[in-house]
């Protein structure tokens, strides 16, 4: 049977370069539920935020488009949310959020006028991994106008409709939540990886999760030692640390002595600086770290830094520190280093590590005087 | 992926101090000298440890580097893991519970095996 995607894809982002993602920024009035934003007023789902090169949103449209459905829709509130291939795609842009739903009502009519009969609508949000053919079978046999899928914590914004039943409901009918319906439908609960996205932390988690291997997301790039991935263009200098699991996305460049570990992903077009240090972090796209720095248990956009640990967001506008990078025009293939690559031999140790380490080392000799 | 160059692996002494340090640099020397060296130091019998063993590690992971190979750290008892994480040191290395899964490392990517992969705000979290 006919089978088509209709995917809400976060909300408003506007004055965004088109073909470049998202920027999102931390809302600072500590609503954690709306958590990244593109400015001050217009919220962003994490699922438009970048992982490994490629938001959830648009690894949802590959995965309908891997299970053979038709048509694939994306309503999106502006350009601001870019697709690696938009020919098989639609992209719908409304001018009011609030406006989304009417636009999933005409999708769906034109859906039925293609003859599809049966439609997914998810409003990302959460980040899951659905037995799609089994979600359909279930919503088959159960013979239901609408069925939910959940998890074991409840909705998850994602629906299964038979379109020609829903676009004869009333307007209410959309969104399909499940309070809105006198008689809720059986939701077909999944019992695969679902992150909800519901928190930057969630988002780092996410990451982890992907790092050790607990959700089918992977690491794009090269593998160039074992649990070390660098995408197109990126630029590691020879003094750099790398430490397994991490990830350096395309163009992003780290500069000499800087480390990155513990589960850190660099998002395209980063750069980090001379001595910095990336631990338990993600930078998302066009992101620069100074000099220096200790980067730890944070997620950081640009000049909004999110500290996890600490759960509080810091705007900083000084350069030095982070800031951000101007998307570039071109795709500059580069150097990347390979392991067991000669060229990644130095010809003269300029090692900052020990001067990284300088101040601690001094502490621990006054501390323990020998035995520990 | 996999790789196939042997890994040598290094019994730390019991002592891990400036003396001891010295002698243990000059034993694995030839090993950091060759092309890709590959090292595993095992500290399953180290008990005492100091900054001279900072520095010996220091050491060791940026002669490996310089040479395009590496050095990972396996059997780091809680203690010993509380000076790592002072010094930071900690956050420079792989490090496994054993010496066969730091080896395995070199040749895949096996995250299981690893010690100090959960994350630090983990405790923070309100349970979103």
């Amino acid at each position: 049977m006919p089978f088509s995607a209709i995917l809400l894809g976060g909300k408003p982002a506007t004055g965004t370069v088109p073909g470049h993602s998202i920027r999102a920024r931390v809302n600072r009035n500590v609503d954690w539920r709306t958590d990244l934003c593109l400015n001050d007023d217009q919220p962003v789902s994490l699922a438009c935020v970048e992982i490994f090169g490629q938001s959830i949103l648009e690894r949802t449209v590959a995965a309908c488009m891997n299970a053979g459905m038709r048509s694939v829709s994306v309503i999106a509130v502006s350009a601001g949310i870019s697709f690696h291939e938009t020919k098989s795609v639609r992209i719908a842009i409304p001018k009011r959020s609030e406006d989304r739903w009417s636009i999933v009502r005409e999708m769906l009519q034109r859906d039925l006028q293609q003859g599809i009969d049966t439609a997914l609508i998810a409003e990302l949000g959460a980040y899951a991994e659905i037995d799609l053919p089994s979600a359909l079978r279930f919503h088959r046999a159960k013979g239901q106008p609408i069925t939910p899928i959940h998890d074991a914590q409840g909705s998850l914004s994602f629906w299964i409709v038979d379109v020609a039943r829903a676009l004869s409901a009333p307007d209410s009918a959309l969104p399909p939540e499940d309070d809105r319906i006198i008689n809720p439908p059986v939701p077909f609960v999944i019992t695969g990886y679902v992150n909800r996205l519901e928190h930057p932390r969630d988002f780092r988690r996410l990451v982890v999760d992907a790092f050790l291997g607990r959700c089918s997301i992977r690491p794009s790039g090269r593998e160039i030692k074992p649990g070390v991935w660098v995408d197109a263009g990126a630029r590691v200098h020879k003094t750099a640390r790398l430490v397994a699991p991490c990830y350096i996305g395309s163009n992003t460049r780290v500069r000499p002595a800087a480390v990155v570990t513990r589960c850190s992903n660099l998002e395209r077009n980063c750069n980090v600086g001379e001595g910095s240090l990336i631990s338990d972090a993600s930078l998302l796209p066009h992101t620069l770290v100074g000099r220096g720095l200790d980067v730890a248990a944070a997620l950081v956009d640009r000049v909004d830094f999110v500290a996890l640990d600490r759960n509080v967001t810091v705007r900083i506008q000084d350069p030095t520190l982070i800031s951000d990078i101007p998307p570039r025009k071109q795709y500059v293939p580069a150097y990347v280093p390979q392991y067991g690559d000669a060229e990644h031999r130095g010809a003269e140790p300029d090692f900052a590590h020990l001067d990284y380490l300088a101040r601690a080392k001094g502490r621990l000799l006054e501390v323990f005087k020998g035995e520990v | 992926m996999t790789t196939g160059k042997p890994v040598v692996v290094k019994l730390l002494p019991e002592t891990v101090s400036a003396q001891q340090s010295q002698a243990f640099y000059r034993e694995v020397e030839p090993v950091l000298e060759a092309d890709r060296p590959r090292l595993v130091f095992d500290f399953s019998a180290v008990r005492h440890f100091d900054s001279a063993g900072v520095e010996l590690l220091l050491r060791c992971m940026e002669e490996a580097m310089k040479r395009n190979g590496d050095v990972k750290l396996a059997s780091i008892s809680p203690q010993l893991a509380v000076i790592l994480e002072m010094t930071r040191v900690d956050r420079l290395f792989e490090i496994f519970e054993n010496s066969y899964d730091a080896v395995e490392s070199f040749h895949r990517f096996s995250p299981a095996t690893m010690q100090s992969l959960t994350p630090s705000w983990k405790s923070a979290d309100s349970g979103s």
